[in-house]
């Protein structure tokens, strides 16, 4: 069965939010790889989103669905806060000694290391990435 | 998530248990980081009940790599869960801990 959870951008929902993705990945029986990778997509975005967008407008959303169909994860996350293109963020600054390293881009990096496969589009005001994740046999 | 602090020889040790997310992550980074600045520059982590750890979490232990470098010392991690290890690996800045 698909999950779908509708949140405010604000980090007091997040919690929430994680608790519930990750009890569906429980009740989904996935295993630690799989569940690990759903928790890091959703975790990942939210707190951009609130980092960078957090809104109380009535209608300031993030959305996520997310649903298994022949042994692939689909992972939709949605929100209306400006366009912003997640594939395009570049990967973190990595130095060749310790104090050049920059801690910035780090989660995309590692979610776009972590899943088969991850699309943007901008549509109807709404920012839709969405992933797919072949689940371990 | 779940801090005990204590002392180890001439260092400290902490054992963190749960998620280190955006939400926790930055409760370790100042704990430890405030025990750097105290001067204790002998730090080891104990992650053997760390399941999962997002880049917030890795922030804080890129941030406590580097304050210690700055004394030429390094961080110990003890006990890292497979899964964990993986993504510090992804993250590349796994060479600068001394795991055990």
């Amino acid at each position: 069965m698909a999950l779908e959870i509708r949140i405010k951008p604000q980090h007091e929902e997040l919690p929430s939010l994680a608790q519930q993705v990750e009890d569906w990945c429980s009740e989904q029986e996935l295993d630690v790889d799989d569940t690990y990778a759903v928790m890091l997509a959703v975790e990942e975005l939210s707190s951009n989103t609130v980092a960078h967008a957090p809104s109380t407008d009535d209608d300031a959303f993030i959305r996520v669905r997310i649903e298994i169909k022949s042994g692939v994860i689909y992972i939709q996350y949605a929100d209306n806060a400006p366009a912003f293109n997640p594939l395009e963020s570049e990967d973190p600054d990595r130095g060749a000694s310790l104090e050049d390293w920059k801690v910035g881009g780090l989660g995309l990096f590692l979610l776009k290391k972590m899943l088969d496969s991850m699309d943007y589009e901008y549509k109807d005001q709404t920012n839709i990435i969405s992933m797919t994740k072949k689940m371990e046999a | 998530m779940e801090i005990r602090q204590m002392k180890q020889n001439d260092g400290l040790l902490f054992i963190v248990k749960g998620r280190l997310d955006t939400q926790t992550s930055p409760e370790l980074g100042d704990k430890v980081l405030e025990c750097i600045a105290q001067g204790n520059k002998n730090i080891t982590i104990d992650m053997a009940e760390v399941d999962y750890v997002s880049s917030a979490g890795l922030r804080a232990f890129l941030l406590i790599a580097k304050k210690l470098n700055e004394m030429n010392e390094r961080p110990t991690i003890l006990s890292m869960q497979p899964k964990v290890q993986e993504v510090f690996r992804i993250s590349g800045f796994i060479d600068f801990f001394n795991l055990q």
